[in-house]
Parts: C-alpha cells; sequence; structure tokens
C-alpha cells in the first residue's frame, strides 16, 4: 500500500513527520462532528462530479445540505457548494470556518517506547447549502449569494 | 414264509422276545419332540406375515410390524432383521424432540464430536455452516449477502463471533513469563511481549510464535493481553498474560509453551491448572470467555446502545473479586459518556484497552430491530486518556460464579409476561456483567486509513448469546468466515495463516485438493488446459520449487519475511528513484509477502502468477505466445485404449457369465487409469520460474474483486531473491501478473506489506 497523503494534511515543516528511529508516525482519523444522510465529508479522493451526482439526488429530498470539508480538500469543497448554488438557482450558502484538532499516533517500533501522540491543528470548513425561497423575504440569513 | 409281506417291511428281522420299557419309552419320547418341532418350524419359504391365511393379510404388514397379530411379531422382526432390511424405527414425534430435556440431550450428542461456538443455534439457522479446525463455524449468511457485509464494513457495523479463538492463560512471575517468551518469539518482527507500550495492560499486542525447537519455524500468530494490575500470592506479586490462538494451531502452541516454561505434558481440558517448577501456571479460559468482533464505523454506535454501565456494587460475584478499586465504576463513567459522543472507533488511541461493568443487555433489548447511528453532538469532548483498571473477568472466581448469578431466560420471558403493561421496560435489577473492549484500529497507513476499524469485546461465556441478540437487535450485521476473509483482502493484509506454517501448508493443501476435485468434477472439454496456458502448477502453491529456482541449492524449509525494518527498507526501495540504495541482506529461502494492485481493468484469481516485466511491456500489456498441449495425444490414445480395453473385459465378463463363472472388476487398473490421466491433465511441475515467456516471482494467494479499490487485486509472496533482479531492472514496483486461465499479462503494482 502506498503512503499517500490522507485527505487532509498540514504544513508538513511545521510537524515532525519521521519523529525518531523508536517510532512510527501513523494519522489518525479525524473525528467526525455530525453524520446524516445530508451530511458530506468531501476528500480529496472522490470526483467532484460524483459528489455533485449525490447533492442533485439530495436536493430533492433535504432542505439542506451540510459540506464538511478539511485542509487541501477545503478548496474542493468550495468549488461543490458553488457548482450547487450555480445549478440551482434558490439555493444559498452559509459557511463557518474552525480549526479542527487532529491526532497522529507515534507508534513504539522499540520496546522501549510508549505509544505517544502528536496533535495538530488544521483549518476546516462547513458550508450549509440551502434553499433560500425568494418569495419569502428572509434577511436573518447572512448569506454568500454567487448564483 | 415270503421274505416280505404285503407291507413291504422285512418280515426277516427278528424282533425281540422282550422290552425293556423305560428305554422303548425315552426312544419314542425322542421322536415325539423330533416330530413336534417339525411341526411348529416349517420348512416353506415364507415370511411371517404371509404365512397368515388371506383374509388376515393386510397391505402395509411388510413395513409396518403393528398391523401384523402380536404372536407374529417377534418372528416378523427376526426374519426382517436377518434379511438385511432392519425394520424401519419410527421416529419419535416433533413434539417429543423439541422437548427442552430431549433437545439439551441431542444438542450435548452432538457437540461431542465438534466444538460448537455458544451462538451456534443461532448461526444454524441463519448460516452455511462448514467445520473447521475442530469447530462448526458460520462461513456466511443465507441471504445473498456478500455485498451487504461489505458495506457493513464500510458503512454500518459487522459483527462476527470469533470465539473460536481459544483464550490460554499464563501466570506468575513478570520476568518469568518474559525469559520464556524470549525463546520462542522473534525481536526483528516487531514488539514483543515484555515492550513498554504492552506492560501495563492498556493496548492489546500481537506476536508470531516460533517453535522451541527449531527458531526459524514459525506456528501462527497470536494476540496477547496484561492483566494490568500484579496479583499479591504468597509474597509474590503474579503477572496474569491472555493469548488468544487460533484454533488452527492451538495444540502445536500450546504444545511449545508446555516446553518452553516447563510445565508437565497434560492435556488442558479448561478447569485444571498446570503447574511448573518456576511456580508459573497454565490454564485454558477456552469455556468462560467468548469474544466476539465489530467492525465498521457504527460499531461504536451500536454499543453505546446496547450496553448500559452497571452503577451498583451489590452483586455476588463483585464481593468476590478482591482487587476492584472501589472507584472503578465512577472512573469508567466519564469516558464511556465520551465514546458516545466519537463518531468512529478509529478515532480512538489504538489497540486501547477498555474494562467494562454493564447491565444484562436483555433489559434492554430494542423493541424491533433498531439501527443503532451516532448521536450527533455539537460539542465535541476534548480526547481523553483511556483510564486502566483491572477487569473483575481476569479473575477465575468470578467467572465461575458468572454463571450462577445468570437469570435464566424463562425467567426473564415471565417476568416479560407478567408486566402490567406490555412491552413496558421490566423493573428488576439486571445483573452486571464484567466485559473488556478492545479498539482495532484497522487500516492505517493508506488513503483507506480507518477501514476495519471497530471493536472486539471479550465476554463470560455464559453471556455470549444475550449480547450477541442485543448486538443483532440494534443493527449490527452478523458476518461469518468469509468476512474475515473478505476484511483482510481489502485491507490487504497477509493472509492469517502463512505458508510457513504447519497450519498454513494444511489450509493451503485443503484448498488446492478442493480446487483439483472440483477441476477433474467438470467434463474433459470443459476444463481448462493448463498447459496450453504454459502455467506448470495451476491449482497449488509450488513455494519449495519456486524458492529453489530462484536461488543454487534446492530448498527444503523456507520462511515468510517478517522483520519490519527489512519489509520497510524494501518498500522503500522499490518506491523510490534513487539509484544508490542498497537493498537489504535477505536470506535465501525467504517469501516476501506482498499485494499488487492491478493498474487496469480485468479480474486477478487464486494461484495467478506474478512475473517480471520487460521494457517493451508497458507500451503494451503481453499475450503468451500460443502453445500446443503435449500431453493431448497422449491422452486421447490412453483413453482410446482404456475404452477397447473396457470393451473386450466386457466381452469377457459375458462370455464367463455364460459358463457360471464370475470375473471380478479389475478396480486396480481402473484407479492406475485414472491416476495416470489426471497426471496428464496436471502434470507436476518441472519448473515455476522459466515456465513462461516472463519469468515468474511469486504467486497470488487470494485474488479478487476489492470493492474498496474498485479494482482486482492480489495478495500473495514472491521469493525474496527475484528482488534483486526486480530492482536492477528499474522498473520500479511495477510487475505482470497473469491469471492461470489466461494468455494475457497485466500490469501491477507491486507493495510489500509491512503490517
Amino acid at each position: 500500500m502506498s503512503e499517500s497523503r490522507p485527505n487532509a494534511e498540514p504544513n508538513p515543516s511545521k510537524h515532525n513527520r519521521r519523529p525518531s528511529k523508536d517510532h512510527v508516525l501513523r494519522k489518525r482519523q479525524p473525528n467526525k462532528p455530525e453524520r446524516g444522510d445530508n451530511v458530506l465529508y468531501i476528500s480529496t479522493k472522490t470526483d467532484i462530479k460524483a459528489h455533485m451526482a449525490k447533492c442533485n439526488k439530495l436536493i430533492s429530498n433535504e432542505n439542506e445540505i451540510i459540506i464538511y470539508c478539511l485542509g487541501a480538500a477545503i478548496q474542493r469543497g468550495i468549488l461543490l457548494a458553488l457548482r450547487i448554488c450555480e445549478e440551482h438557482v434558490t439555493y444559498k450558502i452559509d459557511t463557518n470556518t474552525f480549526s479542527t484538532e487532529l491526532t497522529d499516533d507515534l507508534e513504539p517500533a522499540t520496546d522501549n517506547a510508549d505509544y505517544e501522540i502528536q496533535k495538530r491543528f488544521n483549518s476546516a470548513l462547513r458550508i450549509r447549502v440551502f434553499c433560500s425561497n425568494p418569495s419569502e423575504d428572509n434577511p436573518a440569513k447572512e448569506s454568500n449569494s454567487n448564483g | 414264509m415270503s421274505d416280505t409281506n404285503e407291507d413291504g417291511l422285512n418280515v426277516n428281522m427278528r424282533l425281540p422276545t422282550s422290552l425293556t420299557m423305560s428305554k422303548f419309552a425315552v426312544a419314542r419320547g425322542r421322536e415325539i419332540q423330533i416330530m413336534k418341532n417339525a411341526l411348529a418350524t416349517s420348512t416353506c419359504v415364507k415370511l411371517a406375515f404371509q404365512k397368515l391365511p388371506k383374509h388376515m393379510r393386510r397391505r402395509t404388514m411388510s413395513h409396518n410390524v403393528k398391523r401384523l397379530p402380536r404372536r407374529l411379531r417377534q418372528i416378523h422382526l427376526s426374519q426382517m432383521k436377518k434379511s438385511g432390511l432392519p425394520p424401519k424405527q419410527k421416529r419419535p414425534s416433533r413434539k417429543y424432540r423439541r422437548r427442552p430435556r430431549n433437545l439439551m440431550d441431542e444438542y450435548v450428542r452432538r457437540q461431542r464430536r465438534i466444538n460448537w461456538l455458544n451462538t451456534h443455534i443461532w448461526h444454524a439457522k441463519r448460516f452455511h455452516m462448514v467445520e473447521k479446525w475442530g469447530y462448526k463455524l458460520p462461513y456466511r449468511p443465507c441471504d445473498k449477502a456478500f455485498r451487504a457485509c461489505y458495506r457493513a464494513t464500510t458503512k454500518h457495523c459487522l459483527i462476527q463471533d470469533i470465539s473460536y479463538y481459544r483464550c490460554v492463560e499464563i501466570s506468575g512471575l513478570y520476568e518469568k513469563i518474559i525469559e520464556g517468551f524470549k525463546k520462542i518469539t522473534d525481536p526483528t518482527t516487531g514488539l514483543s511481549v515484555g515492550a513498554n507500550a504492552y506492560k501495563n495492560g492498556a493496548r492489546e499486542g500481537r506476536i508470531m510464535l516460533y517453535q522451541i525447537d527449531n527458531p526459524s519455524k514459525a506456528i501462527g500468530e497470536v494476540n496477547f493481553l496484561w492483566r494490568p494490575i500484579k496479583v499479591k500470592f504468597l509474597n509474590q506479586s503474579v503477572s496474569y498474560l491472555w493469548l488468544w490462538l487460533h484454533p488452527s494451531f492451538h495444540s502445536e502452541a500450546v504444545r511449545t509453551i508446555k516446553k518452553c516454561f516447563g510445565f508437565p505434558d497434560v492435556t488442558l481440558d479448561g478447569v485444571q491448572t498446570l503447574k511448573s517448577s518456576d511456580n508459573l501456571q497454565l490454564r485454558e479460559n477456552m469455556y468462560d470467555l467468548n469474544r466476539f468482533r465489530l467492525t465498521g464505523p457504527l460499531s461504536n454506535a451500536v454499543l453505546s446502545h446496547a450496553f448500559q454501565l452497571s452503577e451498583k456494587h451489590t452483586v455476588d460475584w463483585l464481593k468476590n473479586f478482591e482487587n476492584l478499586p472501589g472507584e472503578h465504576l465512577s472512573k469508567m463513567k466519564p469516558y464511556w459518556e465520551y465514546l458516545k459522543s466519537i463518531s468512529d472507533a478509529s478515532v480512538l488511541p489504538p489497540h486501547f484497552v477498555l474494562p467494562l461493568i454493564i447491565l444484562d443487555p436483555r433489559y434492554n433489548f430494542p423493541k424491533t430491530k433498531t439501527k443503532a447511528l451516532t448521536t450527533a453532538s455539537d460539542s465535541l469532548m476534548p480526547l481523553q486518556d483511556p483510564v486502566i483498571t483491572d477487569s473483575p473477568l481476569w479473575s477465575f472466581n468470578v467467572r465461575c460464579l458468572l454463571p450462577h448469578s445468570k437469570v435464566s431466560n424463562a425467567k426473564i420471558a415471565e417476568m416479560r409476561q407478567n408486566l402490567l403493561v406490555p412491552g413496558s421496560d421490566l423493573q428488576l435489577p439486571p445483573e452486571a456483567i464484567p466485559i473488556i473492549l478492545l479498539q482495532r484500529p484497522g487500516v492505517r497507513y493508506s488513503q483507506y486509513n480507518g477501514y476495519g476499524s471497530g471493536w472486539d469485546i471479550i465476554i463470560p461465556a455464559t453471556y455470549a448469546q444475550p449480547i450477541w441478540l442485543s448486538l443483532v437487535m440494534w443493527g449490527a450485521r452478523p458476518g461469518g468466515l468469509r468476512e474475515t476473509e473478505s476484511i483482510g483482502f481489502e485491507a490487504s493484509q497477509e493472509p492469517n495463516l502463512s505458508p510457513d506454517t504447519t497450519a498454513g501448508v494444511e489450509e493451503e493443501l485443503l484448498m488446492s485438493n478442493k480446487c483439483k476435485e472440483d477441476f477433474f468434477k467438470l467434463p474433459p472439454n470443459k476444463r481448462t488446459n493448463y498447459n496450453k496456458f504454459k502455467i506448470t502448477s495451476p491449482l497449488e502453491f509450488n513455494w519449495k520449487l519456486l524458492l529453489s529456482e530462484w536461488q543454487s541449492s534446492p530448498v527444503e524449509e523456507f520462511t515468510v519475511l517478517r522483520d519490519r525494518n527489512k519489509l520497510r527498507q524494501i518498500q522503500e526501495m522499490l518506491k523510490s528513484s534513487h539509484k544508490n540504495r542498497q537493498l537489504p541482506q535477505l536470506a535465501e529461502n525467504q517469501l516476501v509477502p506482498v499485494a499488487i494492485n492491478l493498474s487496469k481493468k480485468g479480474p486477478c484469481h487464486n494461484f495467478a502468477i506474478i512475473c517480471l516485466p520487460q521494457e517493451k511491456d508497458f507500451a503494451k500489456e503481453p499475450l503468451e505466445p500460443n502453445c500446443s498441449d503435449p500431453n493431448a495425444a497422449l491422452r486421447k490414445k490412453m483413453r482410446k485404449d482404456h475404452k477397447s480395453l473396457l470393451k473386450r473385459l466386457r466381452r469377457r465378463r459375458i462370455r464367463a457369465k455364460r459358463k457360471n463363472k464370475i470375473i471380478p472388476l479389475d478396480k486396480e487398473m481402473l484407479k492406475n487409469y485414472t491416476s495416470q490421466m489426471r497426471k496428464l491433465w496436471l502434470p507436476e511441475a518441472k519448473t515455476v520460474r522459466h515456465s513462461c515467456s516472463r519469468e515468474v516471482i511469486g504467486y497470488v494467494k487470494q485474488g479478487g474483486f476489492s470493492f474498496l479499490l474498485s479494482k482486482s487485486k492480489g495478495v500473495g509472496y514472491i521469493a525474496s531473491q527475484s528482488l534483486q533482479k526486480l530492482v536492477l531492472q528499474k522498473f520500479k514496483n511495477k510487475v505482470l501478473i497473469r491469471n492461470t486461465n489466461s494468455k494475457q499479462y497485466k500490469l501491477g503494482i507491486l507493495d510489500v506489506i509491512i503490517d
């Protein structure tokens, strides 16, 4: 298996990627703050077209779609959100930026070492794509209309 | 007087003048007796019921003895026995057979030959069961659920009963145990039993066992777990170690352990403990402990819905557990709450151990089968370190007491029946059950990070059935052995039983025999002619021949490379484009475990060969040139000869029969013919390496379509000496793969399996 980069990764210069001979660095999955049918987690692996198809399907059932993206996938997440708004004119987006804590395990490679962890932060984005009915004037929502 | 009178009697015969009355009477008496006997036993060849007058005969008499008059029944039975057709005894009625006592008797009888899991009855109704390693094990669900089971591992939760792993407990002085294990393990394969990471009992480890007489001969990989605390006993602090042994090498491993630690050579029966001269103790916990495996992102949710923490100490067995620190339960509470909030088990520290005391899950069964979902939590709690505490499950006394404190299913059903509002919750305080949760991190090195993560739970065997039911009711999808295989395959793990272990060799032999049997079941025109495809050993893994061809001398014994550093070096070497890197020094008779992902579409099957590519192959994937089968003409001739021979023999037999002679069939000759014919179909391999136009470096042991990659892939082994050539060729980690039933080579990317 190739040691390829998982969907989100910080700037490697800041962190100790090859800790010592005593440890092997293994990345843990980031925690998912929400789960649901209308919650999408964007990775750098899945094709944006596939995500788009999924969103088009979701739009017929759900009022809003929530898109989470992390690190390198942020750009793809934004692209997806903008595409949705482009295709469906009534949809608007609402974004929240935050930083999420990621954990790396330092697994011992020798008998004397113990398990250790290394924490780092990565920027993440939560995009809420929702239907704004133009007939109902709803100024409370702060939205970026890009459609 | 003439010689004879008209009656034909000899008149010349002299009659005695006087008779001795007694003698005469005895002689006549005998005659009368014989006559009576002759009258009683008829010489006619009729069955008992045929002797009845016609108006008393009934059609069903021959098979239903009760239709006969009672006086004839005994005769009829004995006659039927003599004629070789014992009268069919009527099967007891279903109602009789289903009475609990009779049912239990029947189950006990059926378990005498082969071991059952505690969840056997549940599985037997829903699964295809196979006999393996002395157990009757669920192989796959009866519904066509391959994809559903895969989906469960990636999106939901798959549950498997892996209680066939047998738990062996070694207790004694910590240093003594470590010292013993140094003799039967290899420090290069990874962390040892005494590693710092494991010794406080916070993590579960995995280690390869080797034979004590022959340290290069592997036995198999075992999971081990230390007890978090040391028990004071006779001024000694006693450490406990659990080993979970796979049943295929259980006896071999136990034998090695006995030899290594100096235990007497007595069979372990699950009750007795063996004591060694060093004050070590060995015990088999096979009947006390069970182990379930939950895989998939929702496994955390299933556990947190099914289990509720116990909050009181008022249980019988807890009083017997002297080592439980008072704050155990209060310590566990916050961490359990934290577990409920996380999305997935792969977020947690790898392999960590969490002892819990839960309430009997029968009291909070869902009303219907419910899918447990992760509860959304807006504010994520900060990651906490797990608390390391002892579990009552480690205590033998507690394990013995648990079955006695269990409330029977019948009792619970009765309580449910007596509820005022049907379907409402049971009021009585449920029993507490000690369990141990073990986290499994799953795949940890690729883009599929976290695949196969989940929990293992160790539970007391008495509660196996209710806990299993409760987990299934909370939405876990049950799987069998096939799922274990497919999860390992998707995660590109080395097959569980390696080819250099006795158990692995047996497994391979079983598999190849099965394939050969299936092959010869086909009619000749439907069989794949492997000779035409230039595959020399199509239905077996010829590791020894392969390795001896890649080195100078023939190979007797071979090993699988498990040195982590060397494996890592090889992987880096294959991936890097630097020319000045050196391959690590490898022994000649070693196999290197590899995973191969095909670059393009197309299948990859078991037994496929892994070959070295040539320069031109990268432009176009090569085809094996056409080749004729040298044995085809031979087979045809042999078959023709054999047919004519059979005809001749048949004629001879008929002729002999006319003369009332019988010539027996020459079975030896027929067997000979079959085996010779089979050899012509699958001739013994003389060469593997140079068998076709590309050099063969290894075999795919398990090949198939990977749903995770949405492409085919294979897991197999290559000869260590072939790596030198692969590196020299400078195609990095690109190799060719060819299935046994195809001439098409396919490009694939080779990766060394490290974990």
